[in-house]
Parts: C-alpha cells; structure tokens; sequence
C-alpha cells in the first residue's frame, strides 16, 4: 500500500493520543504543545494540505513534524487496523520531503552534519569514541570474545549515558561475559538520520557500521540501546544483510544472572523500584519480561507505572529528539509528567534500560527540583547496588 | 485581527497556547464530517475559567467572534470559525475538580475527555460510572453536554444534558456564574429546586456562554454486565419490540442498528439491550424479564434472540467501541457524516424507511440505528453516511444525503440533532414564531455584541 493510498484515510477520531484505558494523554508533542496539530491526526491532516500545495513548508510545519518522538503509541492505538502500521512511515515520509527541499529546522540540519561529518551526532571526532574504556576493555577478537558490545553514540558521548555503559561494561564483567567492542570501527547506527527523514545518510552509515561489523567476523552482537536494537533487529535487514544474531543487553543479563543473585534474601524494609519501558524495546520489539525479570531477582518492591508495556509513556527523545530537544519546547513535558507518575507511587528508584530514557527523564527529575528523593537508575547500576 | 491583540491573548494565558500559525488555523477549521472549512484567526488553549473570562471580555471590547471547541468531533462543524476570530479549544481544562460519592455525582471541567472520565473512575471509584457517549474517547464532557449527547446510560438516565447537576459558566461579556444548586450551596447535587438556567446553554451552539464546569451524575457500575440482541425483519414490528423491552426498565442501555455489512446482518433490524446487574441471579432474572416481554412474538417465529459469540458479546459491551469509528474508513476514504436526528419513538419504522430510502437515492455507504433515550419517551436515530475525502464527487453526494436527510427528519416530526448550519436555518424555519423570537431575545440580552459562535442560531 502506498502512502498516498492512505494519507486521506485517517477520521481524526483521536485514539491515537491515548492509552488502552485512556487515562490520559500518552502521544509526547500532543501532550507537550496541546494543539490538535501536533498529534498523529494532526499530522496526517497537514502532510495531505502540504502535499497537495495547499499549505506551504513553513517553521511550524517542520516543528510540528519533527517534534514526533517516534514512539508508536499512535500505531498501536490508531482504530485503523488497515493502514496503522504506516503512520511513522507517513510521517517519515514528509520529513523526506524536506530534507529533500533543503528545509529541515536547524537543530534536524546540524545533527546530520555532524552525522555526516563525525559519524556521530554529537560532532566529535570518532576516534574519542572510546577514549573512557580502560585497557581491559578489548578491541573485537572472534578468536577470543564471544560478543561484540555496540555501546551507541549516546552512551560513548553524553556524560550520563556513558555512566550506563560503564555500569553496564562492569556487570559483564561480574557476570564474566566475554566481549570485545569495535573501537576505532565503531560509528554511530545511523537509526536518527533514518528517523529525521535523511534515508541516504542512513543508508551510507549504517552499511559502513555493518561493513565494519562484518569485517570483525562476528556472530553475536549486544546492543546497550534500545533504539539500536531495534536498528539492528528490524530496520538493518529491510536494506542490508545480516550475518549475525543480536542482543539486547539485558537479555543477555539475564541469561547469566543467577550467579550474582544467589544467596539474596528479601527483607521487609524493601525499596520501592519502577521501571519505564523504552519505547524501542517495549512498544516496537515487545520485549516487556526481561528487564522485569532481572528486577525481580533482587530484594526490592516492584510496582508498575501507571503507563507501561504497550502503554508507556515516551520520555519524548526518541525521533532524534534527545538531540533537537522539539518534544522539549514547552513546560510541559512527557518525561516530567513520568517523573511525577514515580513520585506519586512512592516510588524510590526509577528503572532505565535505555540510555536516551536515562538522561531525559533524569533531566526532568532535576528541573522538577524535587523535594522528594528519587533516584533515575539504569538497570545496570541498579543490579551493582547488589552485586 | 491585529497584533496587540494576539499579545493580549498571549498576556492572558501564555505564548505557548496562543497560535496564529496557518497550521493550527487550517486544522481548526473543519472537523472528519463535510462541512466547508471555516478559518479562525487565532487558536487559544485557556487553562481555566478566569482567562476565559478575561478573554471573552477583551473580544467584546474588540467585537471580535468567539467559537469553542471540545474534541473536534460532532462532524457537523460546529467549532468552525464562520466569522473568523478566536477559537478556543477547551482541553487543557480537564481537571476532576471533585467526586460527591454519598450523593453520586462529580464535578469536572468542561474540556476533560470522556476517556480521561471513565479511566479516573475505574481507578479510583471503581463501584460508579458516567454514560460514555458512542463518540471516541477523545469527545470531552462539556462539548457533549452542550450538544444533549447521549450515550451507554442513556435509557436509563436521559441525554446528557439531563444527567447535569450544576454549570460553571463565563457570560459572553466574561462574568462567571453558576446554574444549579452550586449557586447556593456548597454542593453541586442538582438543577432543582431554583429556575434552571442551565437551559440557557445547553443546546445553544455556544451562543450564550462557555461552558467551564460540569456537575455530573453517577451511576452504579455493576460487576456483572450482559446484552442480548433481538433481530426482525420487519421495522413495524421492531417499534412493538421496542415498546415491549422498554416497558420493564432492566436496561441502561437499548440501541438499534441496521446496515448492509456484515453480509449476515444484511436485511435484519437488530435491537441490544445492555444491562447490569449486582449478582447472577439478578443477571439471570434481568434476562428472564426480557425473554418474557417478546415470548409470543419468538412463538410466532417473527423475532429470536441472537446467539452472540463472545467475542461478539465483547464488542457489544465495549465502551467506547472503536468499531463505530471504523466506519469512515468503510470506503476507505477516512470520512463519515451523519443526522442523528432527534424522534419521538412511535415514528421508529418511518425513520428507518427514510433512511433505506435516502441511501438508496444517493448510493451512499449508511449505517442506520437509533438509541432510546429516558424510558422511550424518544430516540436519537442515526443515518450515517460514509464517503471518501479523496473523492470531492463522493464527499459532494453524501453531503447532499445529509441536507435531505435533515429536512426529511422534521419532514416526520423529528428534529436533527447538533444541526449543520443549514438544519440549523431549516429548524428554525419551522420553529413556532414567538419560541424563536423568545430565542433571540435570549441571545441578544446576554451577547449584545454578538461575538458568540455568530454563525449559529441564525437564520
């Protein structure tokens, strides 16, 4: 089916903004800019003005197309079995337009120049990619490492994400997981610019990425994100070959737990502990046990957010978003609004498994200035706490 | 509309929900249903009634046309900005302002949804519910009020409009009042026993004032829920069955629905009755009753209850059942319209026939039903039309389904309900003189600058 096919199909009844249960609104720009415009309906209505000429390229438009964190709370609850599936690709498809026309809002264009430039979105030269492992971190030897860990531009550049990848690198090596990264080879999955609508550079990135992944004759890759997992998984074998299986690292975590967990005992006096499920990981690979699983293992109170599996609540970086801050503009924000969700359960440690989630909804616990105590953990610094 | 104005607007309720932008204003300008779009100039989110109220003042200053909008959703157009001006869109007031559970009411703002609602009451008084109107979950309480929706406790309870207890109101020149027993007291418990004002705004398009609070009515929410479906063949005799099953009051909620698709229910008038019950035994004499009032007529071979599947009994009983929505994309085309046209119910058959009539004329995708309202003193009977949006030919022909449909219903003696402009211009066309005059009067004396929703109630 062709999106032209379906751009006029969409009734504008507004499902797409909710949750199952419709507590409240769960789209992040809808529930950030509150105008009917920035909701999925929104969107699909303008892009057919827009593609027919009725309305011209302006700043809003661009904001309000951009400002679409990606999370799939609209193609899981769109009432449109026929064509739900296609309403990222709708939205894609405009953003293509675009960039096609040379009009992307500047924080879209600088992100893919530095894409373009350093292989990374954050426009630092790649070869500080690694420059915080230690020397007991391993370049990829097939010989000698079961694994090859892709650590993801995020959790090499941004400060707090990286604190993540080093929680993480430290529980494999409690839990003696063999693997090495690929270093110097390492560039970013190229998943935004394939979100932002810029589908050349992510098809030259990504096959690069893979060019060098294969190079390495590797079997089995782990992701640290989310979003690059679902890169790996879904998105890689639509355009390229893939030789090799892939991980999401908790799952490969949790295979090897047991030997971290025994001897644990509960107590009364537990913590109360939540976790938020990564859109990427939740929403789009259904992969809702895992993360549960390792929590379970360890003596704390697990309680569910109000929205969560296939209802979480985006933190509203996703769509290149942690990088163009569009979901970000307004007071009102969908990783706020969670943060407030966790203090009002009681919550005492807020459970990440995505490095994006990490720093937005920890960004938003600081600008709320709470009084109340609440800590945003990573699932690897939470299973240290233990270890 | 100048500069200095937007800047007040944004003074008043933030820069951030005041927007000029072509998208907004392209967006607000028509809803899912066939009307001709209407611009406004300026869209405004208010977070609560104060700015309202400040808003409303600065228009009149300025006579510069206000219109209101819930969720977008009565497919009749009736948030469109005829006369350009500022539209404001109600959902950031969307607060639970209080629940009264001794005496089973709730008082919200006018802009929270209807799913918000139901979602807060399942959650935190799960023993009560509010009657879901058959519109997405999007619709908001105000919006559906103000229009005398109906919905799943409706045979039960009456429109909407009568399950109201109290109303927060900003005048059109921006003075807040309060209808019911919350201009008094402290509670918001019922209409009665003071002049009821809120007839002033319900039902009025928005020309007397803008809806901010709502008190509302609850209800019990059973544990134990059922439907059974009774299908004939024959319209007149749909209209005994009605009388028959509305005579026993077990009933919160009684529809009818006809429509070509499926090909299994092609040809058959099909009748739900929804009802809730505490126990089993009272489930099961609740079902007793009903097969007791249409015994004869099962005898006579001339209905029968439909055997339901479960998964058919569960799409019966969700509220809201996206199934209704589904029914724009019946030509893939993303669009329907209909008449719910308000009728007494002894001209059920009539309806119908009008309906098969008018589709048959037109070649248009319908869907026909109707909801008993309060005990069967009337229904709203539906005609809905499907067409596609991408066809101008097609959304042209369901349009002019839509205009003779209107006409045809007061043709019978019943009256469309949330009226286009033009069944709004036929309505008041046949309306007794002095009624309309009355009107009029009403309107002038409380908008004397005419800023509100001009466009509506006008001939």
């Amino acid at each position: 089916m062709d999106i032209i096919d379906i751009i006029h199909r969409c009734f504008r009844c507004g499902y797409c903004k909710f949750p199952s249960d419709y507590t409240d609104f769960n789209c992040p720009s809808y529930f950030s800019y509150r105008f009917e415009t920035f909701s999925p309906g929104g969107r699909m209505w303008l892009i057919r003005e827009w593609l027919s000429g009725e309305l011209k390229t302006s700043t809003r438009f661009q904001e309000i197309l951009y400002s679409c964190a990606t999370c799939s709370n609209c193609v899981t609850h769109c009432a449109f079995p026929d064509f739900r599936d296609m309403l990222l690709d709708v939205f894609r498809y405009a953003k293509e337009r675009l960039i096609d026309e040379s009009k992307v809002p500047a924080p879209v264009r600088d992100y893919l120049t530095n894409l373009y430039k350093f292989k990374n979105g954050f426009g630092i030269p790649n070869r500080k990619r690694f420059k915080w492992v230690d020397d007991e971190v391993e370049e990829f030897d097939p010989k000698k490492h079961e694994y090859l860990l892709y650590v993801g531009d995020e959790g090499c550049f941004d400060p707090m994400a990286n604190e993540m990848s080093k929680s993480t690198i430290e529980v494999f090596r409690k839990l003696n997981i063999s693997f090495g990264i690929l270093k110097n080879n390492e560039i970013s999955d190229g998943l935004e610019a394939y979100n932002l609508g810029e589908i050349d550079l992510f098809k030259e990135i990504a096959g690069e990425l893979l060019k060098n992944i294969n190079g390495s004759n590797v079997s089995k890759v782990i992701l640290i994100s989310p979003h690059t997992f679902y890169a790996f998984r879904e998105l890689y074998p639509k355009f390229f070959q893939i030789n090799f299986k892939t991980y999401h690292f908790t799952q490969i975590v949790l295979e090897n737990l047991s030997c971290l967990t025994k001897g644990i005992k509960h107590n009364s006096k537990e913590r109360k502990v939540s976790y938020h499920d990564p859109c990427y990981l939740g929403r789009y690979l259904k992969d809702f046990t895992t993360v549960r699983q390792i929590i379970a293992s360890f003596p704390v109170k697990f309680l569910e957010l109000p929205g969560n599996k296939m209802d979480s609540l985006c933190c509203g970086g996703g769509g290149g978003n942690f990088y163009t801050s569009f979901t970000q503009k307004n007071e009102y924000t969908t990783a706020k609004k969670r943060i407030l969700e966790a203090v009002n359960l009681g919550i005492e440690s807020l459970i990440v498994s995505c490095p994006i989630c990490l720093v937005m909804l920890e960004d938003a616990r600081k600008s709320l200035a709470l009084k109340y105590k609440l800590d945003v953990v990573d699932i690897s610094r939470f299973i240290l706490k233990f270890a | 509309m100048n500069v200095d104005l937007i800047e007040k607007l944004k003074d008043i309720i933030g820069s951030e929900f005041v927007s000029t932008h072509r998208e907004e204003r392209f967006f607000y300008s028509r809803d899912g249903g066939t009307m001709e779009p209407c611009e406004p100039d300026v869209v405004i989110l208010p977070g609560d009634a104060e700015q309202i109220s400040k808003i409303l003042y600065l228009a009149n200053e300025n006579k510069i046309p206000v219109y209101c909008m819930g969720a977008g959703l009565t497919l009749s157009g009736l948030h469109r900005a005829i006369n350009g001006g500022i539209l404001i869109d109600m959902k950031r007031m969307d607060r639970v302002v209080e629940v009264n559970e001794k005496s089973r009411y709730l008082v919200v703002e006018a802009g929270i949804s209807q799913g918000k609602l139901q979602a807060y009451l399942k959650k935190n008084y799960p023993h009560f519910k509010h009657s879901m109107p058959d519109a997405p979950p999007a619709a908001t309480i105000g919006g559906n009020i103000a229009i005398h929706g109906s919905g799943h406790l409706s045979f039960l309870g009456g429109f909407h409009s009568d399950m109201v207890t109290g109303l927060e109101i900003v005048l059109p020149k921006g003075k807040i009042i309060r209808t019911g027993s919350c201009s008094v007291s402290d509670y918001w418990f019922a209409k009665a026993p003071l002049p009821d004002l809120s007839g002033l705004f319900l039902g009025w398009f928005a020309t007397t004032g803008i809806i901010t609070k709502v008190g509302l009515k609850l209800y019990p929410a059973h544990p134990l829920q059922d439907v059974r479906v009774l299908i004939c063949e024959d319209p007149d005799l749909m209209e005994e069955i009605l009388y028959r099953v509305t005579d026993i009051l077990i009933a919160e909620d009684i529809i009818t629905w006809m429509t070509p698709k499926p090909e299994w229910a092609r040809g058959f008038l099909h009748c739900n009755v929804i009802y809730g019950a505490k126990t089993k035994e009272e489930l099961i004499f609740k079902r007793d009753l009903l097969y007791s009032q249409v015994k004869d007529l099962i005898h006579k071979k001339v209905t029968g209850f439909l055997p339901l599947l479960p998964f058919m009994k569960k799409r019966f009983l969700d509220v809201p059942g996206k199934d209704l929505v589904r029914f724009a994309d019946a030509k893939k085309g993303g669009g329907f319209e209909y008449v719910g046209a308000m009728i007494p119910s002894n001209i059920f058959s009539k309806a119908y026939r009008l309906g098969l009539d008018i589709a048959k004329k037109y070649n248009v995708a319908y869907s026909l039903g109707s909801r008993i309202i309060g005990n069967s003193h009337s229904m709203m009977f539906f005609y809905a039309y499907a067409f596609n949006r991408a066809d101008p030919l097609d959304v042209k022909s369901a349009q002019k389904a839509l205009h003779e449909t209107n006409k045809r219903v007061i043709d019978i003696g019943g009256i469309p309900w949330k009226a286009e402009i033009p069944a709004q211009k036929e309505i008041l066309r046949r309306m007794d003189k002095n009624t309309k005059e009355l009107i009029f009067n009403i309107k002038k004396l409380l908008d004397t600058n005419g800023i509100m929703s001009p466009g509506n109630l006008e001939e």
